[in-house]
């Protein structure tokens, strides 16, 4: 139902179309094997929820661990374990599936196409994952999601092999979701001025999966062969004449590429959404563009800046990374300005402020200046050397652009999309409450990680001294985990209670109503 | 849909937070403590050639023992650490402490400086022992004996803003100092000849340095590069110790056991010592930053015939 406001670029591509149960009725082979574009995209999004119950699971684990020094409720090694699965599945398992099946499920209604181009690829990438994920807890890694060679290699876990294959997998399983997020921007008919910002970011973080995998590929390889000593050449193994630096750039190669392939997405769903709930345009639709294209371009090569206080990198080619590194604050900060610019344009509508994945949206932008203000520090050679490297500064920094704006961001998107794939509306007063156990949660936990790292409290530890504002900061922590835990739960709750039960929407579940007093007959369903 | 992903997912993080908390058995909730590879060199999966055979000999030689002194120095520098505030020290038990801080801040040479940095971009380094406080006593302690401080570059406050380095409190670990190791090596004196020794990223100027046993050079060690470098001399056997940690997991930077060391100079910083070789061997001398040395800041001193195959 393209009218010619809804095909305007800057309005998003309004996406609309009728609300509809997709989610009964399925059959066991539908439901696993179907190539319906909204069928994976459920698919993925139910199971990037089962990984966040996962993931989260293991978090409230070894938060408990930490909460109180001196107090042991687990091995050593299984709380690094549990780190390093938390770390894993929360970013390969959770977020990056997430906001890559919401786009898998917008974006043939956003170009009009109404089906997914290259299904099958999206299809096995998501069982490819599946596979690694069951490979990566049954190899048990414990050396963080980072896998440092030597460290990586040294665990004495006879089935860490498996870990490394996961991360073969996980390597594979991104191309083809690149690859089809790429094909399917493709299939736009705008041209360069009128393709949906979504198609933008699917075309350019598709592009920036396929090019960036390839490191992490060769790292899971590398650390496979080194591991199993097939041959007497060693990639990573410095006993045997590999290089620890090579692991570290090959691997950042990667990493810095990973941090932006749950970001772009998740900045694509707020275009998306954002003028649906307000109304009207964005502010800017070239500041989108150019902000996408100069992510894409800034992510490869400033990867040093993770790992420059060991001493790899110096002289000018730290400082070159260091420059590159700030430089890449112009797009993200033309991206907030765009969304800042487009709030404060015009009267937010009345159906907008209480529609929960508005809220959801509103905050984590707040969290994204949040990590950002944190980023600027990080970015400094001086402060991340001599102050915050390998201490929770860097945790309270990622958790808020991780969790704080993507997590939320994909949280608001499956908000959104809610009523149209069941066909009912959420339950409001349990959205609300999911809302602000979250907003309250994260800003305790993420604040509570950046007071812990100001006063030098290190990552990967397993017990503490009883230092002053150690133990409170961690307890901190702890407690707005288990506020986020609970967060969780009601969503949970929320979405199967609601479901079956919620209030049936026909029609456009988001109306824009400037005053729902005046036109209370036409407020949005709950 | 709904009701399948919830009974998967339910069952799915039941059974894996199980089996990855109290599933894996108490042999797995502790770091092992044999090495993988020797079960695998018992299966028979590891052929005997390949390296990693667990050499004893460093082990054997003490080198992962920390000194009963060192003990010592760190109970009474954690006991002065609880009479102290925010900052303050409170040098009521004088004496132990004194020499405890002594050791302690000649060892990490950071500890004891202060850094100013002026408008001219001339870094400025004094020890902050001026305060009268127990840390004076620990400092003069410290020199006593040795006094390698304040070298020729003492005025270096360079007009070009090059950071000048003062003379610094050397470690007392500067065993060369006394003679040991085959090298004598003292701040000034006669002397036969002349090496201007460049630090730059990464390596030195001259990586192979053939000497003669009874002779006495003059370094000249100055940090071309743009990022500070230490400059150490370690023993063959020292370094062979080094080495072995490096191969091992649970490596650390273990206090080093220097034949010289000089910490932090700064870019276009430089330092002179006065070096005897007492008998034949040969001598690493390298940067001691964190993988400076395994970016390549690692050269070698040999008497003839003594120099060691350095492509190991």
């Amino acid at each position: 139902m393209a009218t010619m406001e809804m095909d305007d670029p800057k309005m998003g591509h309004k996406v609309h179309w009728e609300p509809k149960d997709l989610l009964s009725g399925l059959t066991l082979k539908q439901i696993l094997f179907s190539n319906d574009y909204r069928h994976i995209a459920l698919k993925g999004i139910f199971t990037a929820f089962i990984m966040l119950a996962l993931g989260g699971t293991f978090a409230i684990i070894f938060r408990t661990e930490l909460a109180v020094p001196d107090v042991q409720l687990l091995g050593a090694r299984v709380y690094m374990t549990l780190m390093s699965l938390h770390g894993m599945v929360m970013v390969f398992g959770f977020l990056i599936p997430l906001v890559v099946s919401i786009s898998y499920y917008m974006l043939p209604k956003i170009l009009g196409t109404e089906r997914l181009l290259w299904a099958g690829a999206a299809q096995a990438s998501y069982w490819i994952l599946i596979v690694a994920a069951v490979l990566l807890v049954i190899g048990r890694p414990d050396f963080t999601w980072t896998a440092y060679a030597p460290m990586s290699l040294r665990t004495g876990n006879p089935s860490i092999w498996m870990g490394y294959v996961a991360i073969i997998l996980v390597a594979v399983s991104e191309f083809l979701a690149g690859a089809v997020l790429f094909r399917n921007a493709l299939a736009s008919k705008g041209g360069l001025k009128n393709t949906p910002l979504m198609a933008w970011a699917a075309g350019t973080i598709g592009l920036l999966f396929m090019i960036s995998v390839f490191p992490l590929g060769f790292v899971g390889f590398g650390l496979l062969s080194d591991w199993a000593q097939w041959t007497q050449v060693a990639f990573f193994d410095p006993s045997r004449g590999g290089s620890i630096q090579f692991f570290l750039y090959v691997f950042w190669t990667y990493g810095h590429p990973a941090v932006y392939l749950p970001f772009v997405p998740a900045i694509a769903i707020i275009y998306t959404i954002m003028p649906r709930f307000l109304g009207r345009p964005m502010w800017s639709y070239w500041s989108g563009v150019v902000a996408f294209v100069l992510l894409a371009l800034g992510a490869m090569p400033i990867g040093p800046h993770h790992f420059q206080p060991v001493y790899t990198v110096s002289g000018d080619y730290q400082r070159f990374v260091q420059i590159l590194t700030m430089l890449v604050f112009i797009p993200s900060v033309l991206h907030v300005f765009n969304w800042i610019s487009s709030l404060f344009m015009g009267p937010i509508p009345d159906s907008a402020r209480r529609a929960i994945p508005f809220k959801f949206m509103v905050f984590s932008i707040a969290f994204i200046v949040y990590g950002g203000a944190t980023a600027f520090l990080n970015a400094q050679i001086a402060p991340d050397s001599d102050f915050i490297h390998n201490t929770y500064w860097i945790p309270a920094h990622f958790h808020a652009m991780f969790f704080g704006f993507s997590g939320q961001m994909a949280f608001a998107g499956v908000y959104f999309l809610f009523p149209y794939f069941t066909g009912r509306m959420y339950n409001q007063s349990l959205g609300n409450w999911h809302f602000w156990l979250w907003q309250i949660g994260l800003f305790i936990k993420i604040t509570g990680m950046g007071i812990a790292g100001y006063l030098y409290f290190p990552r990967w530890v397993y017990d503490y001294l009883d230092i002053p504002g150690w133990a409170s900061s961690q307890m901190a922590i702890t407690i707005g985990g288990y506020m986020v835990g609970l967060g969780f739960l009601f969503f949970l709750v929320n979405i199967f209670w609601s479901a079956k039960h919620g209030k049936e929407v026909t029609g456009d579940p988001w109306p824009v109503i400037h005053d729902l007093k005046a036109a209370p007959a036409a407020a949005p369903a709950e | 849909m709904l009701k399948f992903f919830g009974i998967v997912g339910l069952a799915g993080v039941a059974l894996t937070t199980y089996l990855v908390t109290y599933g894996v058995g108490p042999e797995m909730q502790l770091p092992p403590e044999v090495s993988l590879l020797e079960g695998f060199r018992e299966e028979g999966a590891m052929p005997e050639e390949r390296n990693l055979e667990e050499d004893h000999r460093a082990e054997d030689a003490g080198v992962f023992e920390v000194p009963a002194e060192d003990e010592k120095y760190l109970d009474a520098a954690l006991e002065a650490m609880g009479d102290m505030g925010m900052g303050d020290m409170d040098m009521s038990d004088a004496a132990d402490t004194a020499m405890a801080g002594a050791e302690m801040a000649a060892g990490t040479a950071e500890a004891v400086l202060d850094m100013d940095m002026d408008g001219d971009g001339v870094m400025d380094m004094s020890n902050p022992a001026a305060d009268g406080s127990g840390m004076a006593a620990a400092d003069d302690t410290a020199m006593a004996g040795m006094d390698m401080a304040g070298t020729e570059s003492t005025d270096m406050a360079a007009a070009d803003g090059a950071a000048a380095m003062d003379g610094m409190a050397m470690s007392p670990s500067n065993a060369a100092m006394m003679g040991e190791g085959g090298l004598l090596i003292t701040d000034d004196g006669a002397f036969d000849r002349e090496i201007e020794l460049t630090m730059t990223e990464w390596g030195f100027s001259d990586m192979e340095i053939d000497v003669k046993m009874g002779e006495r050079i003059k370094f000249t060690v100055k940090n071309g590069g743009q990022i500070p470098h230490e400059f150490m001399f370690m023993s063959m056997p020292l370094m062979a110790a080094a080495n072995y940690r490096a191969t091992r997991a649970d490596w650390n930077l273990l206090e080093h056991e220097a034949l010289f060391e000089q910490a932090l100079v700064l870019p276009g910083g430089e330092f002179q010592f006065v070096l005897q070789v007492q008998q034949a061997g040969s001598w690493m001398f390298m940067c001691m930053l964190p993988y400076h040395m395994q970016m390549g800041m690692m050269g070698q001193m040999a008497t003839e015939g003594m120099a060691a195959d350095m492509a190991m």
